[in-house]
């Protein structure tokens, strides 16, 4: 995250949302269109203009060619005029001369034609040519019938229209506007100077050789002559001085061309000299006509081979010029279509990059939202998508190492949770131990161990078989208590990860797991660990929880034996006790005993009659349990009139009220109900206040709301007696326990013990609430169907 | 409150009172029983004179009536007692512990009857002394009881052991049990005899066997009719003793 301050931001926001909406491989492609029209335009224009240049050379190089293909009249039309001159002055020798040099005349012109054939059109020079051409075929035709001065004037125009049109050939193909100054002046020399130069000498060498013929000379002529001569002086210096200007730079060619043009320079100011001095000056004339003539053709024909240089070599530089321009213009061409298909290339290569990375980016993601490890690996660029996709697969990784820790955690929790609720279902250490190995078994998929293993009790039937089976030491539990920590032991080529449990620091047994490897990766011992733990909570609930139910079971047959115990000796003591109680009244009927000895009489007999008592209340109190008659369906209304019916003379007594609501039928021992609420309306009764009526209510306690269902009936039996302090309240069902003097009250004080008896008896209970002087509230349950109940 | 309402309200606290409550019954009705033996004592020695013959055979039956319904309380309380013995496991040296017993309570033997004892001297046993006395006393008496009319009682008591268990056996040539009664022998409802004819109602055997229950142990009788009675007793070594 650079730090942009907000001008940047807003200044490229439409740039932003702009670019955001595209794609990758859309934004390159964006950006390599927009550098690629400029590229293409300048590339376009470089190639243009390299080929208007070559273009431009050709046509200097045609232009120089067709200036070479005509050059060879320059030579023989000067030739003819001065040989024709000489004849029409009378020299007859120049008649065979004339004839002589026909057939390279006629070549000459062929070879014009020719060029004009080619280039003429092109080069715009076809008009021209045909005007020099056909004037010269007149001036052929007639030269003879002329005289000789028209002949030599018709001549030299045709030359003048001659030199006229090379002229024309430079401008037109452009000879004159060369950029290179060495070769300008080169054209220069080549198509202006020398041609000039050489024609002043033809006129120089035609008519002097007609003024020393005839040997006189008007003053027109003098002029013209000395003219010529001046001219032909400048003219050669032009040409040195070009040639110097256009070899300039160039050291090697210089000397050769320096020469040839100083050598033609030197016999071109030659001739002038010999001309003034042989035409202007004839006191002292020294040579003939033809001889001077000659001297003329001598410094005609050395321009004419710097002519040809000249051309030669520039012809050389134009051919050399446009073959490199071309080789150029191919290079850029090539060059262009290289880089187009290499950024073609890279777009193809940015777009499948970031195409492929996505796609696989998206795979990845597919596979992670199912929530299994992406099956390819995302190799990481160095670009920022690289840096994408590491972070991604960092991401991934600890995405998929989470999955994993979850799955793993969820695997172990479920393992955990499902042996708890086998420990539930099970209540014999042996047969959990043998549903719990299937289940230990069946997690080898995630835990490092094969579906082998084996379950040791310490305690168990079969831990000695076990052992056995898989050739280890059986545990001794002498010796368990030594055997703490989890090792691996190799037995028959398997590796056995002994897995102690234990409980109150106690070796219960072991968990046998037969697993891959010789090592255990750290978050497997702490889960196998933690699954001991489960092992060692699971076994040690299950031991302790039979133990308690064993000891309540033995209990509960203890207390049965007792009954009947107690049951058979109340039974046993009727007897005795019926002899005591008839022979004492006998001894009182019949016999005269008096003072002491009839009060102790008297007393003995109370004394039976006390134990009388007892033994009701002893049988009675036992045969709650011991004499059992099965439930019916007792109407409580019923039962309560009749107990009312039975407590008839005491309610009379006390002129207690009794209000009792409407009761239910329940499923219950009919005797025993009565009993139930005989003794409570009776101890109701008993416990009164003095003074104070009593009122006994038995009240239905929170009638059942729908869903709290529990198959209890609640009752309240309420009294306004004396009531006790509520620190009394389990005592007084506690058989023989009064709370009061014995002579206050009578009775043995069993009623509220049997009455809790039977309330047990029926699935419910009893307790009391009392305040002294107000009253006491016996809560009481019972059952309200036996069948539920013994459902539940 | 509420949880004095659950269906299960019968918690263990309570089914051990009724032991005490037992006891307790027990206790308030030897009262009487001591004050009418008492008085009918009183009566026979100050009043033997002033009573007829048939008055003091009347006195006479009501002291027996009140010696057995001692003995019917004083056993229905040992019972309730034993029965919420906590075990107290120590060392016996079983050759001492029968000697005593039997020099204290079966010194004065019935004319003619004997009781032969023989225990390994340096026999000495993990268990609880009180289950011990219990075990060897009723089946002592038991033996003594039942003898028939014209023979006098001669009883053998063995102490051995045999595959790590101690073994009490108690032989007598008494009138032996129809094999076809045996399984009801322990039975407290069924009596084998009249009540007249034996005194003692038969609880015996009903204390031997929740005394043997309570060590762990087995019991195994082998009888018939007139060739006597053999009473074994096996105990186990008790678990955590003697390691």
């Amino acid at each position: 995250m650079s730090p942009q301050s907000p001008f940047s931001t807003s200044l490229l926001a439409p740039g932003i949302r702009l670019v955001q909406n595209l794609k990758f491989a859309e934004k390159f492609l964006l950006v390599c269109l927009l550098l690629l029209i400029p590229l293409i335009y300048a590339s376009y224009y470089l190639l243009d203009d390299v080929h208007q240049h070559a273009q431009e050379k050709q046509l200097e190089m045609d232009g120089l060619q067709y200036a070479v293909q005509v050059s060879a009249l320059l030579e023989l039309i000067p030739q003819h005029r001065g040989m024709t001159n000489g004849l029409l002055r009378g020299d007859e020798n120049f008649r065979a001369r004339i004839a002589a040099m026909q057939p390279a005349l006629e070549k000459a012109l062929a070879d014009a034609d020719a060029a004009d054939q080619r280039w003429g059109a092109e080069l715009q020079l076809h008009e021209p040519w045909q005007q020099v051409r056909s004037r010269w075929l007149r001036l052929h035709d007639n030269a003879r019938q002329l005289s000789a001065d028209t002949s030599w004037q018709q001549h030299t125009d045709l030359i003048a229209d001659y030199l006229d049109l090379v002229f024309r050939i430079t401008v037109n193909s452009s000879l004159y506007t060369e950029d290179d100054p060495a070769t300008r002046h080169m054209i220069e020399v080549n198509f202006h100077y020398l041609p000039q130069l050489i024609e002043a000498l033809g006129q120089l060498r035609g008519s002097g050789s007609g003024m020393i013929a005839d040997g006189k000379i008007t003053m027109e002529e003098h002029h013209e002559f000395t003219r010529l001569i001046s001219a032909v002086s400048v003219l050669s210096h032009e040409v040195q001085r070009n040639m110097g200007f256009a070899f300039e730079r160039s050291w090697p060619l210089r000397t050769a061309f320096a020469d040839s043009a100083n050598q033609t320079a030197s016999q071109a100011d030659g001739y002038a000299a010999l001309a003034q001095a042989q035409v202007l000056q004839p006191a002292v004339p020294a040579i003939s006509a033809p001889l001077y003539f000659d001297h003329g053709t001598e410094a005609i024909s050395s321009g004419y081979r710097l002519l040809k240089m000249t051309t030669e070599h520039n012809r050389e530089n134009f051919e050399r010029d446009i073959k490199s321009l071309n080789s150029h213009r191919n290079t850029l061409v090539v060059t262009f279509m290289l880089g187009m298909l290499m950024i073609g290339y890279l777009i193809m290569a940015f777009y499948f990059s970031i195409r492929n990375t996505t796609g696989i980016l998206k795979n990845v993601v597919d596979h992670l939202q199912h929530g299994d490890a992406p099956q390819e690996v995302v190799l990481p660029g160095r670009d920022e998508l690289g840096k994408i996709v590491q972070l991604f697969n960092q991401l991934s990784g600890q995405l998929i190492r989470t999955n994993t820790e979850l799955r793993r955690s969820h695997h172990e929790d479920q393992l955990l949770s499902d042996l708890s609720l086998l420990a539930l279902q099970h209540d014999n250490l042996n047969r959990f131990a043998q549903a719990a190995l299937p289940l230990i078994v069946a997690a080898a998929e995630w835990l490092p161990c094969k579906p082998a293993g084996q379950i040791n009790l310490v305690r168990g039937d079969n831990s000695r078989y076990v052992a056995a089976t898989l050739g280890m030491e059986p545990i001794n539990p002498a010796t368990a208590t030594h055997l703490t920590g989890m090792r691996i032991e190799r037995v028959a080529q398997n590796n056995i990860l002994r897995l102690p449990f234990m409980i109150g620091g106690e070796c219960a047994g072991e968990l046998l797991l037969a697993i891959m490897g010789e090592t255990l990766p750290p978050e497997k011992q702490i889960f196998l660990s933690r699954l001991a733990n489960a092992f060692a909570i699971a076994v040690g609930r299950l031991s302790a929880e039979s133990a308690l139910q064993q000891r309540e079971v033995d209990l509960l047959r203890s207390n049965e034996e007792l009954e009947r115990f107690a049951y058979i000796s109340s039974h046993d003591m009727q007897e005795p006790l019926r002899k005591i109680q008839s022979f004492g009244d006998r001894l009182i009927s019949s016999t005269k005993l008096e003072g002491r000895s009839l009060d102790f009489l008297q007393r003995m007999v109370a004394a039976a009659g006390r134990m009388q008592e007892l033994i009701e209340d002893l049988l009675m109190y036992s045969r709650v349990n011991a004499s059992q008659r099965p439930f019916v369906p007792t109407d409580l209304n019923q039962v309560v009139a009749e107990a009312c019916n039975t407590l008839e003379l005491q309610i009379e007594e006390t002129r207690a009220k009794i209000h009792i609501d409407p009761l239910p039928v329940i499923d219950a021992d009919k005797i025993q109900m009565v009993q139930l609420f005989q003794n409570l309306i009776g101890n109701a009764l008993k416990y009164r206040r003095e003074g104070v009526t009593p009122i006994i209510t038995i009240t239905v306690d929170e009638p059942n709301k729908p869903g709290t269902e529990d198959n209890m009936l609640r009752l309240i039996c309420q009294d306004n007696g004396i009531g006790f302090e509520q620190q009394y309240a389990e005592q007084i069902f506690e058989a023989f326990k009064r709370l009061h003097g014995r002579g206050e009250y009578s009775g043995s004080g069993i009623g509220l013990s049997v009455c809790r008896r039977i309330v047990e008896r029926h699935g419910g209970a009893i307790y009391a609430t009392s305040e002294p002087g107000v009253g006491t509230r016996m809560h009481l349950s019972v059952w309200l169907s036996h069948k539920n109940a013994s459902a539940i | 409150m509420d949880k004095i309402f659950h269906p299960i309200a019968m918690d263990r606290k309570e089914l051990s009172d009724m032991h005490l409550q037992i006891r307790r019954m027990c206790h308030d009705l030897n009262a009487p029983i001591r004050a009418i033996h008492g008085f009918a004592e009183i009566l026979q020695r100050r009043e033997a004179d002033q009573l007829s013959e048939r008055g003091n055979m009347y006195l006479q039956r009501m002291v027996a009536a009140t010696h057995t319904m001692e003995q019917i309380v004083s056993r229905l309380h040992q019972y309730a007692r034993l029965a919420t013995h906590p075990l107290k496991l120590k060392p016996v040296s079983v050759a001492q512990f029968t000697e005593e017993i039997i020099s204290v309570h079966y010194r004065h033997l019935p004319v003619g009857a004997s009781l032969q004892w023989q225990a390994d001297q340096s026999l000495v046993w993990p268990s609880d002394p009180v289950l011990l006395e219990t075990i060897l006393r009723e089946l002592a008496e038991n033996a003594l009881l039942y003898t028939k009319a014209e023979a006098p009682a001669q009883v053998n008591i063995a102490w051995s052991i045999e595959q790590g268990r101690l073994l009490l056996t108690v032989r007598d040539e008494g009138i032996g049990i129809d094999p076809e009664y045996h399984q009801r022998v322990f039975d407290l409802f069924e009596r084998l005899h009249g009540r007249d004819q034996f005194a003692g109602a038969g609880t015996g055997l009903t204390m031997v066997l929740k005394a043997v229950g309570l060590l762990g142990g087995t019991i195994a009788l082998a009888s018939a009719v007139d060739l006597g009675t053999t009473v074994q007793i096996s105990l186990p070594k008790p678990d955590g003793a003697g390691a």
